[in-house]
Order: structure tokens, then C-alpha cells, then sequence
């Protein structure tokens, strides 16, 4: 059952762009979030749904306990602070906060990512700061991008993911362009790119659970609700655009750029199918 | 092998796929007597991260924190008689698995030459 609905999805979205009205591979968000949502229950029915968002700690108990261990003084503090400072004291061109372009801190994390009617484009959070800066005529070496000020980037939005934790992940998707948007997200998850021929799902979902050398995949749900993450492996904050580029990169692909279209795309298939989870960030991980 | 499910949750080491990551030759340098000299360039293949990276995974005897996402590669000869039908695997496993395998088609996507694919099984069939 689980393979056969598995490889179905696969199938069809891989054969028609997710265009087919297959019966395992609906177009409408909501439905298909609840294909994953199965999908995750049936291989770990004793895994409570609210779990799903500790990423492979839901799943790994020996690595859990380790992390509930970091969690007690977390590495991720610091960041946070030096987040707060330079949300607080970076000034425009114009001499105005990012606030005003943005919004209060409080809360803004969790209404990303999200879809814009008017260009249908995914707008994710930390793309939105780069281009409120932009747009304001910032110098393009001070600009918050991953490749010019990527710990900038990267603490700021462990601040303002903190200003968000505890709310609940609740993407919206009821536009013709947000459901658009899930759909080319959706084929991103499951398009096998690069030498090694795998995708998304090869790892997260078909084979979750599972351990590639030593490293235990995590499920096809809780991508995102917990970066940016402190990796401890890495000694570094690692933001959801970085940690994407990361997996495609090892599959032996040339990676989209972080904040591309399709990276995106991706966010947001993989933040709407984390709906009803609690927001964690940032947190820690491997 | 026994060790294999035990090692996995605790060790501290951070061993990502990432290609280009170096090997440390160690667990490959162990119970190499008795092997060709091919078998033994294929076993180093086999065990290396950036060449065949079959660790990854499957578990293979003598191999430190494999993997368990394909079979343990185990009796080759028994199990694949045939050898054309082993390189076969190896070459493009979508033939014999479908479209849907995660195994890499080496061959098909040149991650390993002809050469290096049969030095492989030639390792492969010690197991
Ligand atoms: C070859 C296997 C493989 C493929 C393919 C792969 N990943 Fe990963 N990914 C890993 C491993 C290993 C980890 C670290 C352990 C874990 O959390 O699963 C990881 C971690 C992640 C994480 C961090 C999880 C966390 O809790 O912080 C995200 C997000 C992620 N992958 C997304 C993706 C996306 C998106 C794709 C497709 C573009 C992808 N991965 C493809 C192997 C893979
Ligand atoms: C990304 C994971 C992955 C990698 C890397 C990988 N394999 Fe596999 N392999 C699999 C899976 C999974 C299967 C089982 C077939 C299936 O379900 O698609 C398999 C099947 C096989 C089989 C057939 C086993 C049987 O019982 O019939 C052989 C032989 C094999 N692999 C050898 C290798 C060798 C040699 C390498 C390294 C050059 C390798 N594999 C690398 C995942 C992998």
C-alpha cells in the first residue's frame, strides 16, 4: 500500500509535471499535504503528529535525547542576540528600520513563505529583506545576501524566527498562483536530478527512516519549521536556502541559486505540507 | 556486521554523501589478503566516498558505518550466477529496478568508467 501509493505519486508527477488527475497525485494542496501527512503516520504510527517538526529526532531517540541535552543552553542563543542587535540598529539608505519595509518582528516569521497574487511568485522571508534593502538603494556589498553577508543574513533570521516560535506553521495556499506555486514545488520534491539520479524524495520519503552511511533521513514532513538551524557538525547557522543547496549539491547537481524560483518553489511545497506544526526556530541540528 | 546497527545513532562523526569528502583508507586496508589486485582496486572503489560510495548504502563486510537504504551485498555468487547481470546492476540499475531505484546508474551517468565498474565486481564477488 505505502509503496504502491508512494511510487504512484512519483509516477505521475514525474511523467506529467503534476498536471494528471491521478487519484494519488491531487493538484489541490490540501489534499496532497494529506497524502504526506499518511504517508509519514503510516511508516511511523507511533509517532505523535505534533513530533513531526524535531526533524529526525521524531524518529531517533538516541540522537533525541543528545539534542534535548543542546537544547538546555542552546548554541543558538548567540545568534539570536546578534540577530536582535542588527535588526534593531540597521538603518536604510533612508535612514528608516527594516520595519518599516517589513513589518514588527513579532509574528513576521510566520506569515512566510508566502504567494503573491499579483507576480505569483513565492515570497520567502529572507529574500524579502534583500530586496527591501535593494530597493532602497543599499550598497550591493552591504546587502544581506547569502553570498556578500550570509551571517548577517543567516542571524537575523534566527531572531526573527524566534520572534515566532510557538506560533503555529499555517501557509496559505488558496490562490490560483499559490496552488500553481505548491504544484512546481511538488515536482521539485520528486524530480531525480544530477549524476547520482536521486530527488527529495529518494531520501526523505521513500527511504526516510533509513540511514545513508551514517546519517539517519529524516521523514518527508518537518522541513522547515525549525531553520534557521545551528548544525553542531558544522559549527554554523545554516539557513533553509543553504541547507536545499546543500542536498541538491550532493546529488550531484549543479544547484539553483539560494532565493532562485526554484528553491522557492520547494520552500514553499515543503513549508505548506508543514501546516498545523509549531514553529521552533532556530533550532539545532547534526 | 554486528556492530553496524549499534555504531550508527552514536557516532559523532559528521559523514555526509557529499561527494569530494576524503576516505580514510583504514577500514579498506583490513582482510584485504587473498584479493586480486583488481577485487582490491574495487573494493577501495567500493568503500571510497567520491568513487563508488556503495558504503553509503549498502553494508558490505569489513565496512564501518554503512548505510542500510539497499540489501547488504552479500553471496554475490550465488545470488547473481550470471555476471553480465551483476555489471548490469551496476552499469544501470533502472533495467533490473525500475525507474523508481535510488541506486545511481553509474555507468549511465559515467560516475564510474566500464574499467572501474568491473574491477567492482570483481570485489563483489568475494563477498
Ligand atoms: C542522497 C540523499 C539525499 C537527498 C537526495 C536529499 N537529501 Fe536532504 N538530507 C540528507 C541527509 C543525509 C540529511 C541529514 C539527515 C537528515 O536530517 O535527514 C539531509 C538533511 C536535509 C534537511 C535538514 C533537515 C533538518 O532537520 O534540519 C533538509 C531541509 C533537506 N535535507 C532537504 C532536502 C531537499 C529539499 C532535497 C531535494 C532537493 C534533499 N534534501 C535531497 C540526504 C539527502
Ligand atoms: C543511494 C543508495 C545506493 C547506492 C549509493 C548504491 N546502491 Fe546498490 N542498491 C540500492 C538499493 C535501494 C538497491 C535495491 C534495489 C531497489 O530497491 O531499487 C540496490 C541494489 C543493489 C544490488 C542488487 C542486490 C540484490 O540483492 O539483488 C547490487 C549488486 C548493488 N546494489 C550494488 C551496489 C554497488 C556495488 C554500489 C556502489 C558502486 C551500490 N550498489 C551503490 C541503493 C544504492
Amino acid at each position: 500500500m505505502k509503496r504502491l501509493i508512494s511510487s504512484m505519486i512519483a509516477a505521475s508527477v514525474l511523467a506529467t509535471g503534476g498536471a494528471m488527475a491521478e487519484p494519488a497525485n491531487p493538484s489541490d494542496p490540501e489534499e496532497f499535504r494529506q497524502l504526506m501527512v499518511d504517508f509519514y503516520a503510516e511508516r511511523y504510527p507511533d509517532v505523535p503528529f505534533e513530533n513531526y517538526n524535531l526533524g529526525v529526532y521524531a524518529i531517533d531517540d538516541d540522537a533525541r535525547s543528545q539534542w534535548e541535552g543542546q537544547m538546555i543552553f542552546p548554541a543558538t542563543d548567540e545568534f539570536v542576540a546578534k540577530g536582535e542587535t542588527l535588526w534593531n540598529e540597521y538603518r536604510l539608505p533612508n535612514g528608516k528600520p527594516l520595519s518599516s519595509c517589513l513589518g514588527e518582528a513579532k509574528g513576521l516569521r510566520a506569515r512566510y513563505p508566502y504567494v503573491n497574487e499579483k507576480d505569483g511568485e513565492v515570497h520567502s522571508l529572507g529574500l524579502d529583506i534583500i530586496n527591501c534593502q535593494k530597493n532602497a538603494g543599499e550598497d550591493a556589498d552591504k546587502v544581506w545576501d547569502p553570498k556578500n553577508n550570509y551571517k548577517k543574513l543567516a542571524n537575523v533570521l534566527a531572531y526573527l524566527a524566534s520572534e515566532s516560535a510557538g506560533m503555529t506553521n499555517q501557509v496559505q495556499a488558496d490562490s490560483e498562483a499559490a496552488k500553481k506555486a505548491y504544484n512546481r514545488g511538488k515536482e521539485a520534491w520528486f524530480r531525480r536530478t544530477g549524476r547520482l539520479d536521486n530527488s527529495c524524495a529518494d531520501c526523505h520519503q521513500y527511504h526516510g527512516g533509513k540511514y545513508a552511511r551514517a546519517e539517519h533521513l529524516h521523514m518527508n514532513l518537518g522541513n522547515t519549521t525549525h531553520f534557521p538551524a545551528f548544525r553542531y557538525s558544522k559549527g554554523s547557522m545554516f539557513t533553509l536556502h543553504k541547507r536545499m543547496y546543500g542536498c541538491v549539491r550532493d546529488t550531484g547537481t549543479i544547484p539553483p541559486a539560494q532565493y532562485s524560483d526554484y528553491l522557492r518553489d520547494l520552500e514553499y511545497f515543503m513549508s505548506y505540507n508543514d501546516n498545523g506544526l509549531e514553529l521552533n526556530g532556530p533550532n539545532i541540528r547534526k | 556486521m554486528k556492530k553496524f546497527t549499534s555504531v550508527i545513532t552514536t557516532a559523532g562523526t559528521a559523514a555526509l554523501l557529499a561527494a569530494g569528502m576524503s576516505f580514510s583508507g583504514a577500514a579498506a586496508a583490513q582482510q584485504n589478503d587473498g584479493l586480486s589486485e583488481s577485487a582490491k582496486e574495487g573494493k577501495e572503489l567500493a568503500f571510497g566516498r567520491s568513487g563508488g560510495n556503495c558504503l553509503a548504502c549498502h553494508q558490505i563486510v569489513g565496512g564501518n558505518l554503512a548505510g542500510n537504504i539497499g540489501p547488504a551485498l552479500i553471496a554475490m555468487k550465488a545470488r547473481y550466477p550470471d555476471r553480465e547481470e551483476l555489471t548490469g546492476v551496476l552499469r544501470d540499475p533502472r533495467d533490473k529496478f525500475g525507474a523508481q531505484t535510488i541506486m545511481p546508474p553509474f555507468g549511465a551517468h559515467k560516475i564510474l568508467t566500464e574499467d572501474e565498474i568491473e574491477k567492482i565486481v570483481d570485489y563483489l564477488y568475494t563477498l
